[in-house]
């Protein structure tokens, strides 16, 4: 061993065990306690930082920190905590020794000095910024009111929008934030955990059930996470790069910190409940007019004097054979939190299962958690932080599918096929479906089991290297690997619907998407003079995502299988392989002058490989401005009411790759039988473009950020314009080409334009009452502004989506808007209280019939847009004798439709068994018109008011006396009775609102046989030792 | 030992921090100087790129391509309906027995353009085209004595064929050239599109007459798909000249296979394991009694309810499995052309004879009445009732394979009949009343063509 190679190696082992050296070197300890100006009762979660470094800790119960390591001479230290106002302090810090700094802090409603994570990496604190940026405090929300990721998202922020698709156990929701900018891509905004990039598919599954499906944004833990940032938009998201349009969910996860190892236990129970009422089918036999019997002689044939009713007959097989059940929750949680002067660690396991309201609606989830941060030397630190995540998913078969339980029920008989037979002829050999129109009961239905099993690691190393005191490097590196395993078993002779489900089959399809992360940024501080300071930034940023899919079906199932080894005709296999990678440069600079304005501006270039090979790379500028202009000399303190003040303004550009695949010409390889034999031949796959570049979107922003009454309200106003071009639009081609339907240019633009103001106060904080509010308010505004020419120069004609066509994408309206032909009026001439469309234009005549009794629009018009646009939320919180704590939470949204296609295809399609079409009596003269309307060629009356008020989270706390917590060895206790879709105030005739058949499809909006919403009441008990 | 090492640590904590300095700064720099090409660089392993078809080797796949193509657009998938069905459906061989409103437009003869699942059979069959163009083109660079030449010609000729019987007149046939770009077509007549077949037909001719014996499915398929070109055309003697070589066992089928769902018979798959077409009883008052006939040609039974709960799913054992074969053309039908062309030369004799002969050549599908095909020994007296059987033979010997619709219409073209006596009337069994449409429209989508301004001509 040469002596220099011995060197390096006893250099390397002293460094790894040299921390207790270089702590008693050139280091001191600070230490303190945080307390409440106004209670003096010490504060939980204080956040304390160095100034200038990575050091920091956070309070623990009785409002103690410790941090170590910190450098001598003179430091600054920061306490700040949502709620209350940064406080910092000068501490003078001498090797070796223990300095002691106490913060007393007091109640405030404003941020500006809470710290936010940027996009390189580094911290900053929110004053710096011009831009809205929403944080969510986890610890601030009661998470036995929430049932997932969406949930704790939802309504909690004003421009972020989460509309949960349904009440079924595992489903996902759509989450946009400010509004929709691609026409074609997705809209889901940009997930980032502990500084690296994670999968953000709101619909990730291969296989259908009807609708629903998972959102990987759910596999997140709520209790891991320490806080959440919304960063809005492209103002905010420049250096986000090529991903960032939609803006970006940031989740850091909750970290150690030095002292007593804290446990933190959490179990949790609950029920769950379908609180609707589903209404019975209905059918009208009668007489047609040669006197043959008929069973279906509704409103419309009566109208048209070609039956006559004998009787109403009526049937509801959800009684007949209910599928519901109560569901239940299960959670149990145990984490462990601390260190010491080298390193600390959080480490914690997480255990739920919800069980649905049907029987074969059902998951189970683990999460696992280590964080270790670890100071190694004066200079560098480093944090690893892993997540593990085991989940396994059953689905129920519902929304738009002949199997699904409310499909089945809802689109059944009106008479039931079951041991009565009350219509022998009728049910013919059917004697067990009850009425289901999937010729049997749900309980036999739920021998399809339709799994999804993930298995899900998202880990990232982050390190934090600072040489000198005025420059520092930060490089993140890190994965998220999700193996997840879509399968289905059909049992063979438990399916009679059709032959293939008779005969069984299984299906299992193994994908392996992974998002592979790299970030290297060093930043350089100066002050220029006194006043002034300079930071600079230079960065790069390597990304790739990687989906690696094989699908596999047999049919012919063997009994007693569920493999597809039990398998014995039909073999099909296929596989899906994409690769997506990006590279970004950056630079930032940003100027701030006595604290208090700030300048910053930034430039990032990216280079992407599913860009088309005739485009090279994209420039993505920012700039913001910060003024606290309430902490200036002139502003007039005397204004007791005004006690702060900031004005922001920033501007960004971000964007949005084409898909994978998208830019290129290719074939997709097919079997074909050629005189008998199978042998391979390929087809037209996409027909490419290889000019295409990314979508584009710019956004302005402006606001203000305000603190009244000594900063126990705030305000935060903020005003925003987002205009997308070089939107990509999949342009139809024409059919004779005899290529794919459509091809990707770059031609459209869109524009959403809002306001948001969040509200937060602290009413009263007396000793032992506190009465908290907060409110987020939300107006948006979308619309196509030019869906573009194609090539030929001419417009690019609307394009029409969802249930029958009824949306579309058109200029001038928001994306997805209901564009259909409105009723224009009905009337009932004769008075023989039923509506008919016999002798209107283009209807059956009918001699001696009344005259036309509906009016329909000339042409299709613009009914409303699927989504909010404007969203309300009121958040009071009472705390009593700081054991009791009562919150509640209100969503309002309006201003938007739902097409209600579950009535529509229940009253006019082919199966015509509602009410309205069957009973007069049942159905009002609007109603029969809306049905009418359907069999006349529009279903305009169906596209409804949606607009809701829901009472969504309701809990009480009871935070145990010490004395009592002490008794049970914890050092506090507290209990949680929490409720979740609790009431909902709508004139929406459908049974939820809320739901969409589409799942969190990006414009399709429809209530289409969908599980509604359910309710759910919890319990959880926390222990903190 | 602290003593000795803590100064050591701290020379090497001081050496560390200069060069792990220097060392980010360099990877900084080596991050923005390095060649990206590369690491951009993804390879795609699932498709084939368009570089890679070329040469004679690729001949066999690109073969496939095209009959493959032709498949899917002629006799359906287990995903989306072919030329064969959506004919049957909006004459009188099916009837909608489900809820989705563009097939139910299609069986009420009243289309919209902008109906997506007619979008979808009209770019299946402008695909067949366009793929059976470009592997010709194939065939001609690299083997153009190749036999398989001959079948591909045919293929590119019988899709113009049923462009022309089954849609309007006005059809544009487009294409895409190898830098990207579009070439788009004007819309060709009726005649246009039956003449541009016919010549591909006669190619087709030459190259499997010159291949010999081993040509000789090929050379019966053109044979076949001239003489059904010109009696559409209305040569009716030259329709009989073309076919008069064709033996009576000739088959070509289009082959299905359990293999993949593309591969799958589509009037099997949508009628029995979807429900949603069942067999007519004489719809639309004109329309041919098929499930009385019960013929053995086209046996009809009922296997339950269709998906709208309602109609009986009435289905044939002609395509009784996926892998059932659709049959494009036999022996039985030149049969049908030569008994036409007699009856148009009012030799009704011969024209008995053939009919005759068609029937003992047609293959019998298990179930039927077997009496159905027995010999018939007198001709109907008048010429309309000899019309009239020579059609209903058509009708149930060429059975949803895309015959019924270029057969309405021609007893409108060339027999003078009113439109309302041969295509389905009267009350629509889901409301309404039948439309009046006797073709397809071009969808709605071919207006980004912009040589295309709308059908030329819609009647019949």
């Amino acid at each position: 061993m040469s002596r220099g190679f011995r060197r390096i190696l006893l250099g390397a082992l002293s460094l790894a065990f040299a921390v207790p050296a270089w702590a008693q070197t050139g280091t001191g300890i600070i230490t303190g306690r945080v307390m409440d100006r106004a209670n003096q009762r010490p504060i939980e979660g204080v956040q304390v930082r160095v100034l200038g470094t990575q050091r920091g800790a956070q309070s623990d119960a009785t409002g103690q920190y410790r941090i170590a390591g910190v450098p001598e001479g003179t430091a600054q230290i920061i306490a700040q905590r949502i709620g209350y106002s940064a406080s910092p302090r000068t501490v003078t810090v001498t090797a070796g020794q223990t300095m002691t700094a106490d913060f007393t802090l007091a109640v405030s409603a404003t941020q500006l000095d809470q710290v936010i994570v940027t996009a390189t990496g580094e911290t900053q604190r929110k004053r710096e910024t011009g831009n809205s940026i929403s944080s969510i405090d986890t610890s601030a929300i009661t998470l036995a009111a929430t049932t997932n990721f969406s949930s704790v998202l939802a309504a909690r922020a004003p421009g972020v929008s989460v509309v949960n698709a349904g009440g079924t156990t595992g489903g996902g929701s759509r989450i946009r934030i400010r509004g929709s900018n691609s026409i074609s891509l997705s809209n889901d905004p940009l997930l980032i955990i502990d500084g690296i990039r994670a999968d953000n598919s709101s619909a990730s599954s291969s296989l259908g059930v009807g609708g629903q499906a998972p959102s990987r944004f759910n596999d997140i833990n709520p209790d891991e996470i320490e806080s959440i940032e919304i960063i809005k938009g492209p103002a905010a998201a420049a250096l986000y790069g090529t991903a960032a349009s939609n803006g970006v969910i940031q989740i850091t996860t909750k970290k150690g910190r030095a002292g007593r190892t804290r446990w933190d236990a959490n179990v949790e129970g609950g029920t769950s409940k379908d609180v609707n009422t589903y209404p019975s089918n209905y059918l009208a036999f009668g007489k047609r007019t040669n006197g043959s019997f008929t069973t279906n002689c509704n409103i419309d044939l009566q109208a048209r004097q070609l039956c006559t009713v004998d009787s109403v007959v009526t049937n509801s097989p959800l009684r007949n054979s209910n599928p519901f059940q109560n569901g239940n929750r299960r959670q149990m949680g145990l984490s462990a939190a601390g260190g010491g002067d080298a390193a600390t660690y959080f480490i914690s396991g997480d255990y739920s299962r919800e069980q649905g309201v049907y029987e074969v609606n059902h998951s189970q989830q683990m999460n696992l958690r280590t964080n270790i941060r670890s100071q190694l030397t004066k200079t560098l630190d480093a944090a690893v932080s892993v997540g593990y995540i085991n989940s396994d998913l059953r689905l129920p078969q519902n929304d738009n599918n002949l199997l699904g339980v409310l499909s089945a029920a809802l689109l059944g008989r009106a008479y039931d096929c079951g041991p009565s037979r009350s219509y022998p002829t009728l049910c013919g050999t059917d004697t067990t479906s009850r009425g289901y129109v999937s010729l049997q009961i749900p309980k036999d239905i739920y021998a399809i089991n339709t799994r999804q099993q993930v298995q899900r690691f998202i880990g990232s190393v982050t390190s934090n290297f600072q040489p000198l005191s005025w420059l520092n490097f930060t490089g993140t590196a890190g994965a998220d690997v999700n193996n997840r395993f879509d399968n289905q078993t059909i049992p063979p002779e438990a399916i009679f619907l059709s032959p293939p489900l008779r005969e069984g089959s299984r299906t299992a399809n193994r994908a392996v998407i992974s998002i592979y992360s790299t970030n290297l940024n060093g930043t350089a501080t100066y002050d220029i003079n006194p006043t002034l300071r300079s930071t600079t930034s230079l960065g790069g940023q390597y990304n790739r995502e990687l989906l690696r899919r094989t699908d596999a079906f047999g049919a012919k199932l063997l009994g007693g299988t569920n493999s597809l080894a039990g398998t014995n005709a039909r073999f099909a296999v296929s596989e899906v392989n994409q690769d997506v990678r990006t590279i970004g440069y950056y630079g930032r600079e940003q100027l701030a002058w006595r604290d208090k304005v700030f300048l910053t501006g930034s430039v990032r270039t990216d280079r992407n490989s599913a860009f088309g090979q005739n485009f090279t790379n994209i420039l993505y500028p920012a700039a913001s401005a910060s003024w606290v202009i309430g902490e200036e000399d002139f502003f007039p303190k005397r204004l007791d009411v005004v006690s702060l003040l900031r004005l922001r303004s920033a501007y960004g550009v971000s964007g949005q790759r084409p898909g994978f695949r998208a830019a290129d010409f290719f074939y997709e390889p097919v079997a074909v039988s050629v005189s008998g034999l199978d042998v391979p031949g390929f087809t037209i796959g996409g027909p490419g473009n290889a000019g295409l570049r990314p979508e584009k979107s710019r956004e302005i922003e402006g606001g203000f950020d305000l603190g009244l009454f000594e900063d126990r309200l705030s305000v935060e106003y903020t005003r925003y314009t987002k205009r997308t071009t070089d939107a990509l639009v999949q342009v139809v081609l024409a059919p004779s080409l005899g290529l794919g339907n459509t091809r990707f240019l770059n031609v459209g633009q869109v524009t959403n334009r809002g306001d948001e103001i969040a509200l937060r106060g602290t009413v009263v904080n007396q000793q032992n009452v506190k009465f908290d509010i907060s409110s987020n308010f939300t107006y948006s505004k979308n619309v196509l502004d030019d869906l573009g020419r194609d090539p030929q120069g001419n417009p690019i004609p609307p394009i029409f989506q969802g249930f029958s066509s009824t949306q579309v994408i058109r200029n001038g309206l928001p994306l997805g808007a209901y564009f259909i032909t409105p009723i224009k009026s009905f009337n009932d001439l004769n008075g023989d209280g039923v509506i008919s469309r016999v002798n209107c234009p283009r209807q059956p005549v009918v001699v001696g019939g009344p005259a036309c009794e509906i009016t329909l629009g000339d042409s299709a018009e613009y009914l409303g847009t699927p989504f909010p646009t404007r969203e309300v939320t009121v958040s009071p919180s009472l705390t009593l004798f700081e054991n009791f704590r009562v919150s509640a939470l209100f969503d309002h949204r309006g201003g938007h439709k739902l097409q209600n296609f579950t009535r529509a295809f229940r009253c006019a399609s082919g199966f015509q068994n509602c009410a309205d079409a069957a009973d007069r009596t049942l159905s009002s003269l609007k109603d029969q018109a809306n049905l009418l309307g359907v069999l006349m060629g529009t279903q305009g009356g169906y596209v409804e008011d949606a607009t809701f008020t829901k009472l969504r989270e309701v809990a009480l706390t009871i935070t145990a006396p010490k004395s009592v917590a002490n008794r049970v060895r914890a050092g506090a206790a507290s209990l949680t009775i929490a409720g979740r879709n609790l009431k909902t105030w709508t004139k929406y005739s459908g049974f939820d609102p809320e739901v969409n058949a589409l799942g969190a499809g990006n414009f399709n909006s429809s209530d289409f046989l969908t599980q509604p919403n359910i309710r759910y009441v919890t319990a959880r008990l926390n222990l903190t030792f | 030992m602290n003593q000795i090492n803590v100064p050591f640590k701290a020379r090497v904590t001081r050496r560390v921090a200069r060069v792990g300095a220097a060392g980010a700064l360099a990877a900084l720099a080596a991050l923005a100087g390095c060649n990206t090409d590369k690491l951009l660089n993804v390879p795609d392993g699932d498709v084939v790129s368009p570089d890679v078809l070329v040469g004679r080797s690729v001949l066999p796949s690109a073969l496939a391509a095209a009959i493959g193509d032709f498949a899917v657009a002629y006799a359906g998938s287990a995903g989306s309906e072919g030329q064969a069905q959506m004919a049957g459906l909006f004459t009188d061989e099916l009837l909608n027995a489900e809820s989705f409103p563009t097939r139910i437009e299609v069986d009420q003869r009243e289309i919209n353009p902008i109906n997506a699942t007619m979008l979808t059979i009209f770019r299946d069959i402008a695909r067949a085209r366009a793929t059976a163009d470009a592997v010709g083109g194939r065939f001609k660079e690299f083997d153009p004595t190749n036999r398989s030449y001959a079948e591909v010609l045919a293929l590119a000729a019988y899709s113009r064929v049923l462009l022309a019987e089954n849609y309007c007149s006005g059809v544009p046939l487009s294409s895409s050239n190898p830098d990207g770009s579009f070439t788009y077509g004007k819309p060709q007549t009726t005649v246009q599109l039956l003449t541009q077949a016919l010549a591909q037909y006669d190619s087709a001719i030459t190259i499997a007459t010159a291949a010999g014996a081993a040509g000789s499915a090929q050379l019966n398929l053109a044979r076949l798909g001239k003489g059904r070109t010109l009696l559409d055309l209305g040569q009716f003697a030259a329709a009989a000249a073309a076919v008069s070589a064709v033996p009576d066992n000739f088959r070509y089928v289009i082959f299905h296979s359990e293999n993949s769902g593309r591969q799958n018979n589509g009037v099997f798959a949508f009628a029995q394991l979807q429900r949603r077409f069942a067999i007519p009883d004489g719809e639309g008052i004109n329309g041919i009694r098929f499930v009385s006939l019960n013929d053995p040609r086209a046996p009809v039974s009922r296997v339950g309810t269709g998906f709208d709960a309602v109609s009986p799913l009435m289905v044939t054992s002609k395509y009784a499995a996926r892998t059932a074969p659709t049959p494009l053309a036999e022996g039985s039908e030149a049969r049908l052309i030569e008994a036409e062309a007699a009856l148009q030369a009012d030799n009704v004799v011969l024209y008995l004879d053939k009919l005759n002969e068609a029937r003992a050549a047609a293959v019998k599908y298990p179930g039927g009445d077997a009496t159905r095909t027995d010999k018939i020994d007198t001709p109907p007296v008048t010429r309309g009732e000899q019309v009239d059987l020579l059609f209903r033979e058509r009708a149930l010997t060429m059975f949803l394979t895309s015959h019924r619709l270029s057969d309405l219409r021609r007893l409108v073209r060339q027999y003078g009949r009113d439109q309302a006596s041969v295509f389905p009337v009267g009350a629509y069994f889901k409301g309404g009343i039948f439309g009046n449409d006797v073709n397809f429209p071009i969808p709605f989508e071919e207006k980004n063509n912009p040589e295309f301004t709308g059908c030329i001509d819609r009647k019949a």
